[in-house]
Parts: structure tokens; C-alpha cells; sequence
């Protein structure tokens, strides 16, 4: 998703947080495809993420009133989606199997690589998507704030930076939690 | 789950999360019309005038905040200024302040001034608005109004008559100054 559909997503949400209803179809066809990407790419099994889309597309429209104003939409749904994938693979005890919502990282060029180097960042994807899904909503979206230089919350620069610095320790501290036995 | 998903069936059950979800959102400012209903119920002893004006209160706040748009800005910001109108005339006369100078002064100033500092209240919070500034006034004043007057039946009719004449002093320069000028 470019940056100018991100721009109409948010504002097509800020309308419907304020009562718009003609502004359902647009969040509605912004928000279903994205969420039922992730969804698929992150739990793998494609019937049970069918099932987290929908449960999370209903979650996202049922909130949408709460939805702050000053924030970007996309990331505020990939956090309820990130949170509704993180319930489920608790719930069903894999926590790391799973793969990586390709859509919203940098590609690197096919045959680019060497097959050893591919499984590498495979992994390494992996690891990384399994740490997102461990950490709290707002973390989550600052994160994704950061990595993809979508609209940050008005909030202070200095408060932004702290809730950067706090979501990165928390990445870190489950990454190492995760990984301890590894080393 | 069938996978090619029904869009149009979606579409429906997203729509009715939303319209759940607006209704709940509302209730969140609405549960203290109830509140102000049993303290008036308790306080007051009319228990049909306080549960009628309550519950017309509840009703019409939680539908306005549901539909949205400038109704919901206008109600949710009646709420705010019709608990203190609420709150002063209780306050003074559980600590019998209206006591210390000529009662039907105090009166006056309690009930009147309630509803002046209500009015006063909405008119500068709706010079912030582009437009619909009439409208926002007259909805906020009803449901000040509606609050208030749950606290200044303690006074009797008088009370009553004193918050809605507040009201109409302080709103009635504002919406005949917007409609003058804005047309």
C-alpha cells in the first residue's frame, strides 16, 4: 500500500470514527485485503486465518470509535491483527512457527542470494515476525511507524522516542527470551 | 469456512459490529445520566420527574453520540458542562451554602448561574467549530439542560426555570449572533 492510499485509508477512518457512514466501503476495502494478508502470512494455515481476518476485521469496525485521530490507520489495524494472530497461536501453543507477512518488508531482488543465504533471512524473518507478535499493540505501531515512515501519533518527539526506545527493549528482551536456549 | 469468503455477507456483519461498537462507544459518556438520575431520584424526592428527565437524557445523549457527526460533539460536550451545572446546585445544597447570603439570591445565582456558566461554555467551545455552530449550541444546551436540571429540582420549580433561563441568556446571543453572520 502506497503512501497516498495510507493517507486516504486514515482519513476515510477518521470520518467513520466521527459517524460518517458513507466512509464505510473505502475502510472496508482498505482494511480487508491488508488484514487478510497478514493474517494469512503470519498463522500460515489458510482456514484458520480466513477465520482471525474476519474475527479481526469485525474487531477493527467495532473499535473503529476509539480510533485516535492522529494516527495511521494501517497501523493501527496491523496492531489489533498482530494481537488477534498472537491470542491464537498462544491459544493453539505455536509460537514459532510462523512465517513472515512478506508484504510489509523489503524485498530482496530473487537471485540475489544464495539458497543458504535465502533460509538465513527466512529464519531470521521468522525469528523477527515471532517477536512482533509477542509485543503489545502501541509497541507494535511504533515499530511499524518507524520501519515504514508512515504518520507517527501527534504526540512529542521526546515521548515518540521513548515509546521507540521502550518497544525496541521489549523486542529485545523477548528476542533474547526466545533465543536463550539457542546460544 | 467456506475460503472464497462472501463479501456482501462481510460487509453486513462488519456494518453491524460497527453500529454495536458506536452504540457501546456512547455509553461510555452516558452511564453518568444515569448516575445524575439516582442522585436526583435519591436527592431531589420526585422520583417520576428525575427517572423521566434521566432516562430522556440517557436516550437522547447515548442516540446523538451513536449517530455521530456534530450531534455527538455537541452531546458529548452537553454532558460535560450539564455535570457541573448538575454538580454546583447539589453541592451548594448539601453544604447548605445558599444559607450564607439572601436565599432567593443565592437561589438565583445558584440555578441561573448554572445554566450561564453552561451556555457561556458552549458558546466558546463552539467558536472552534467551522460550521454547524447554531446546532451545537442547541443540542449541547438541551442536554446541559436536561443535566442540570436533574440537580436544580432540589430547588423546586423554581430551580427548573432558573438553569433554563441561564441557558437561554447565554445561548440565544451566540446563535442569533451565528446566524446573523454566518446566515
Amino acid at each position: 500500500m502506497d503512501q497516498t492510499t495510507r493517507q486516504k485509508a486514515s482519513r476515510a477512518m477518521v470520518r467513520l470514527a466521527n459517524g460518517d457512514r458513507e466512509a464505510f466501503d473505502t475502510v472496508f476495502e482498505a482494511v480487508w485485503p491488508v488484514v487478510r494478508r497478514f493474517s494469512a502470512q503470519m498463522i500460515g494455515e489458510e482456514s484458520m486465518a480466513e477465520d482471525l481476518a474476519q474475527q479481526t476485521l469485525l474487531k477493527v469496525f467495532s473499535r473503529v470509535s476509539t480510533f485516535d485521530r492522529d494516527a495511521d490507520a494501517l497501523s493501527w489495524v496491523l496492531g489489533i491483527a498482530a494481537n488477534e494472530c498472537r491470542t491464537h497461536l498462544r491459544r493453539t501453543g505455536r509460537k514459532r512457527n510462523v512465517t513472515v507477512p512478506l508484504e510489509y518488508a523489503s524485498e530482496v531482488p530473487s537471485g540475489a542470494l544464495t539458497p543458504a543465504e535465502e533460509v538465513e533471512i527466512g529464519d531470521l524473518r521468522s525469528g523477527v515476525m515471532a517477536v512482533l507478535g509477542e509485543l503489545k499493540p502501541q509497541e507494535l505501531e511504533t515499530i511499524v511507524a518507524v520501519i515504514y515512515e508512515s504518520q507517527r501519533p501527534r504526540i512529542l518527539p521526546a515521548t515518540f522516542r521513548k515509546r521507540w526506545q521502550r518497544a525496541i527493549q521489549s523486542a529485545r528482551d523477548v528476542w533474547n527470551q526466545k533465543h536463550e536456549h539457542d546460544s | 469456512m467456506n475460503m472464497t469468503v462472501d463479501q456482501d455477507w462481510l460487509l453486513g456483519r462488519a456494518r453491524r459490529a460497527y453500529e454495536i461498537g458506536r452504540l457501546l462507544h456512547s455509553t461510555r459518556y452516558t452511564w453518568v445520566a444515569l448516575v445524575m438520575m439516582t442522585s436526583s431520584i435519591v436527592l431531589c424526592h420526585e422520583p417520576y420527574l428525575s427517572s423521566l428527565l434521566g432516562l430522556t437524557l440517557f436516550v437522547l445523549a447515548t442516540s446523538l453520540i451513536w449517530h455521530g457527526g456534530i450531534g455527538s460533539q455537541a452531546a458529548v460536550s452537553g454532558l460535560k458542562v450539564g455535570f457541573v451545572a448538575f454538580a454546583l446546585p447539589v453541592l451548594s445544597y448539601s453544604f447548605d451554602l445558599y444559607r450564607l447570603i439572601d436565599p432567593y439570591l443565592a437561589l438565583a445565582l445558584i440555578n441561573v448561574g448554572s445554566g450561564l456558566l453552561a451556555g457561556i461554555v458552549l458558546g466558546i467551545q463552539s467558536a472552534r467549530l467551522e460550521s454547524d455552530r447554531s446546532v451545537y449550541v442547541l443540542i449541547g444546551g438541551a442536554v446541559a439542560v436536561l443535566s442540570g436540571v436533574l440537580g436544580c429540582m432540589l430547588f423546586g420549580t423554581f430551580g427548573i426555570i432558573g438553569i433554563t433561563v441561564g441557558m437561554l441568556i447565554a445561548t440565544i446571543p451566540v446563535i442569533a449572533y451565528q446566524h446573523a453572520h454566518m446566515g
